[in-house]
């Protein structure tokens, strides 16, 4: 078996392990035989110890085989080529109608992913450990188990694919498993709806992703990422799709101004806060401007776009950060503001030192982020040694700002510059858009049915009989509450 | 060999309209459900038989001239046929007790009593669901112009039985009866060469007004609210329109008015149905315009005339049509436990009917394409084909089925979130876990092998397309 084919094994086998675990769980689900928390911590255990285990050994074949890049594609998933031969050959001008479509399955192991990819398999490893003590006992345990998995699963393949297609799925893995996890505590009102916010700046985004996908197939005629950097591509083009990968990337990786969801996002476990907020899912962002820099560096406009939006979050994350008063949500806005300085360094294409970034980030707020709900005891233990309360630190800048204008900054780093309100006025606005609508669909609908508009509608605040009718006695009482 | 395939094809509409026949005297519903599971099961071997070895070689029909009345499965309607039965199969195994037994599935006025006894003559609804079977593969079927006017105009009679008396039976008719003029116009004109040109608008608007196309949207949310759920399900989801639509295309590509006047309103709907299913209070009526911002997808697909195009609109029909029946279903047996499900309000439930609300988060994200369903796989050609040939399209083709896959996920959230719930309902039962169990897994399953759901569809659409009109291009 050559070495190109152990990498490839090796490195493909941190995405299937996982897919596979997850896969086996979620069926016996189905079949109504679920295992219970307990089992699921040993399956996702033996997972972990697996993946990581394939993680580093992939980067010990890597360094072995001499640090050359890997391109290694296993096949077709699905493969829709004219079986007529006419369509191809005899008309030209149907020949554009009837495109040649495949989706390959493949993996780029280069020095960028193998970093990504033994990060990822270390981390999703450590916090995997961790979890097994931490969660012991917690109802639910299982699902968080579950879901751990298919987020690894789904973060190794979009770390490893071969093809912008390839790590579109890898990259809707990692946001619906994000907002899950972030609705853990899903009989809480606070996780679920933080966790539909999530999910619905993710796909905004990620709509960004998909429509890039395209634009690089019309671009290059292909979505392999090798022979994507080979294809000439124009500034116009490059422009279209840095600016659109970088919209896709703002959504992951919390960057102004879509910001507002990390925070809310800690509302999950401490553990899936740490992996996904702290190490890796909110850098998948910067990995895919990273990954895809050769199809836009050519563009200045796309990099000064970057730059720009980097230090924005830069900016807003610390001002932010700086206001807050709680662990968790200090320690998300200062991610954001380290992932920003990591854009400023993309743009300025400086890839290696953001890869270092990465790295040293990832791991150094994995730590924060697990000793976030010790914060309290560390801190009356560290005071138990020094024998006096710990001196106030990183006030320096705002010392430096008159006390008047220090009281009004705090007041609008509070209010998170207004970016709150902004979206709340935003989404009122739409929402009374889309009201108004379906006010005139109720009034057609009910012109054409002679009946009275709101009749359809259920509106247990106004009609009180009608829940009464509706909901058995021993419900009404909560639902009215 | 293609009178052989006349009567191949007919051999499950017929085997249908007989089991709807002894479903409708069946003594009780639970009778009644076995004999329709029965004769649906067999009508879906029967049209997989047919879809594979009845199949009618040659020509496709023309719509610019005369025939008589005539049937047979083509490359085009052949992979249809067993998924308009599979649904028909899925919502009889699938329906709520309650619901099936004459407990008035209406989101109005449903009352809760948890164990309604099946009573005498409510196989009724069965019937009616089989009967609708019947007709839409008919429709499938149908080998000329006449034919398929002729069960378009039937195919809502079903429909307007269930609906007799009930309220919601008015505009199901003024919309049936649009669409019905519209079609048979449009088959009508095709034939007359001085107004030949008016043919392709007509049917296109006929096609719009049954596909709930803005502004012909605001009977598709009413009759989710008013009807069995059921029954609309197997209504709206085989998308006979889209179907026709695409019967169209593929004799004649759309061109000028028609396909700038569908790209138009196609985009609109979609983001318009997107938009508003995302601020519903009913989870019926969200549910509505979730379909109807579904079949502006499916329309701009087909519109479209590439091959790509094509091929994924009719994959979406499939697999996002198979989606939405399983999470129509799940809603429906939360309501058959509820009664009418309100969005604006977190009603809880994950923990104490965990099957139930996994169902329904499972089913709801199967349906806005999550990778390693095969409604993904479909969405991704439809983006690709429309992206490349119209940009603006596509882009808010992909921008409002991002806003779908939010709407699903609050739907599931709102159901089943944010409280505890103590108000001791079911979990599923195994029937229930049965039929959505199964839905799920065929997703999956095709989801991750697509290839052979892709390539048929891709065949059919290279066998009819190209030969016809391999000159024709519209860019």
């Amino acid at each position: 078996m050559s070495l190109d084919l152990v990498l490839a094994l090796l490195a493909t086998s941190t995405v299937v392990l996982p897919l596979l675990a997850f896969g086996t769980v979620a069926t016996l689900e189905v079949l109504g035989r679920l295992p219970n928390d307990r089992q699921l911590a040993r399956v996702a255990k033996l997972t972990f110890l697996f993946s990581t285990t394939a993680g580093l050994a992939a980067a010990v074949v890597f360094v072995a085989r001499g640090l050359e890049p890997l391109h290694f594609v296993f096949g077709s998933w699905f493969d829709l080529v004219p079986q007529l031969a006419h369509a191809a050959s005899e008309n030209t001008a149907h020949a554009t109608h009837a495109p040649h479509y495949g989706f390959e399955l493949g993996v780029l192991v280069d020095a960028t992913s193998l970093v990504y990819l033994v990060l990822t398999s270390l981390l999703s490893g450590t916090v995997g450990a961790f979890s097994l003590r931490y969660l012991e006992g917690e109802r639910g345990a299982g699902r968080f188990f579950e879901l751990l998995m298919l987020f690894a699963a789904g973060l190794s393949l979009l770390v490893l694919a071969e093809s912008l297609d390839l790590l579109f799925i890898g990259w809707e893995l990692v946001g619906i498993t994000s907002a899950l996890l972030i609705a853990f505590y899903r009989e809480r009102s606070g996780p679920v709806r933080h966790g539909l916010l999530a999910f619905a700046i993710y796909r905004v985004c990620d709509a960004a992703l998909l429509t890039a996908l395209v634009v690089l197939h019309h671009l290059t005629g292909t979505g392999s990422l090798p022979a994507a950097f080979a294809a000439p591509v124009t500034v116009g083009g490059a422009t279209a799709l840095g600016l659109l990968l970088l919209f896709a990337a703002l959504g992951k990786s919390a960057q102004y101004p879509f910001s507002g969801w990390l925070p809310r996002a800690m509302e999950g476990p401490t553990p899936s806060s740490a992996i996904f907020y702290g190490a890796l899912s909110v850098h998948a962002g910067a990995y895919l401007l990273i990954r895809t820099a050769p199809l836009w560096d050519s563009s200045t406009i796309a990099r000064t776009a970057i730059v720009i939006v980097g230090a924005t979050s830069a900016f807003f994350g610390t001002f932010v950060g700086r206001a807050q008063t709680d662990a968790k949500s200090s320690l998300a806005y200062a991610s954001v503001a380290q992932v920003g300085l990591i854009f400023v360094e993309i743009g300025f294409g400086w890839t290696t030192l953001a890869l270092v970034h990465v790295a040293g980030h990832a791991t150094l707020r994995t730590l924060e982020l697990l000793r976030a709900p010790s914060l309290l005891l560390d801190h009356q233990r560290l005071e138990a040694e020094l024998g006096t309360s710990v001196p106030a630190t990183g006030a320096h800048y705002e010392r430096m700002l008159p006390a008047s204008l220090r009281t009004r900054l705090h007041r609008v780093a509070l209010a998170r510059a207004g970016l709150d309100a902004l979206a709340a006025w935003l989404v009122a606005r739409a929402s009374t858009l889309a009201a108004t609508g379906d006010r005139i669909d109720r009034q057609v609908a009910a012109a054409l049915d002679r009946r009275a508009a709101f009749e359809d509608e259920i509106l247990p605040e106004t009609e009180p009989r009608a829940i009464a009718r509706a909901v058995p006695s021993h419900e009404t009482a909560e639902v009215s509450r | 060999m293609n009178a052989m395939s006349t009567w191949i094809a007919l051999v499950p509409i017929v085997a249908l309209a007989i089991a709807s026949a002894l479903t409708h005297v069946a003594p009780d519903a639970r009778v009644a459900r076995v004999r329709a599971a029965t004769g649906a099961t067999l009508g879906l071997a029967l049209a997989v038989l047919a879809a594979f070895f009845g199949r009618v070689e040659g020509p496709t029909m023309h719509f610019h001239a005369w025939s008589p009345l005539a049937f047979g499965l083509d490359h085009l309607s052949a992979p249809l046929a067993p998924f308009v039965v599979a649904i028909g199969l899925a919502v009889v195994l699938g329906t709520p007790n309650r619901f099936a037994s004459g407990g008035a599935d209406l989101g109005g006025d449903a009352t809760v009593r948890t164990h309604d006894r099946p009573r005498r003559g409510h196989g009724h609804y069965f019937a009616r669901l089989l009967a609708n079977v019947a007709l839409s593969l008919a429709l499938l079927a149908a080998r000329t112009p006449l034919t398929l006017a002729i069960f378009w105009i039937l195919s809502g009679v079903p429909m307007l039985a269930e609906l007799r008396g009930r309220r919601g039976f008015r505009i199901f008719l003024v919309q049936h009866l649009a669409s019905s003029t519209l079609v048979l116009a449009g088959v009508v004109v095709a034939k007359l060469a001085a107004l030949e040109s008016f043919a392709a608008p007509l049917l296109v608007l006929g096609i719009m007004v049954r596909e709930g196309i803005f502004p012909f949207h605001a009977w598709v949310p009413r009759f989710f609210v008013r009807a069995p759920l059921g029954s609309a399900l197997v209504f709206v989801q085989p998308q006979l329109g889209a179907y026709v639509l695409a019967r169209w295309v593929v004799a004649d590509p759309l061109g000028g008015s028609a396909s700038w006047l569908l790209d138009v309103l196609g985009v609109v709907t979609m983001l318009y149905g997107a938009a508003l299913a995302l601020g519903q209070r009913s989870a019926r009526r969200a549910l509505g315009y979730l379909a109807v911002s579904q079949s502006a997808l499916v329309l701009l697909g087909l519109a479209d005339g590439g091959l790509l195009g094509a091929t994924g609109a009719l994959l979406v029909i499939v697999a996002v049509g198979l989606a939405q029946t399983g999470f129509g279903l799940a809603i429906s047996a939360t309501e058959a436990r509820r009664g009418p499900l309100r969005l604006d309000v977190e009603s809880g439930g994950f923990s104490s009917t965990p099957a139930l609300a996994g169902a329904t988060l499972m089913l709801g994200l199967a349906s806005i394409g999550l990778p390693g369903t095969l409604a993904f796989v479909a969405e991704d050609l439809v983006f690709h084909a429309t992206l490349e040939a119209r940009p603006w399209v596509g882009v808010v083709m992909v921008l409002a089925t991002a806003i779908n896959g939010i709407a699903v996920l609050r739907i599931a959230f709102r159901l089943f979130g944010g409280r505890t719930r103590r108000t001791g309902e079911g979990d599923l039962t195994r029937r229930e876990r049965f039929v959505l169990g199964l839905v799920g897994a065929v997703l999956v399953t095709l989801g991750l092998v697509p290839q052979p759901v892709l390539a048929p569809t891709m065949e059919a659409f290279e066998h009819l397309v190209v030969p016809m009109h391999a000159s024709a291009t519209r860019h």
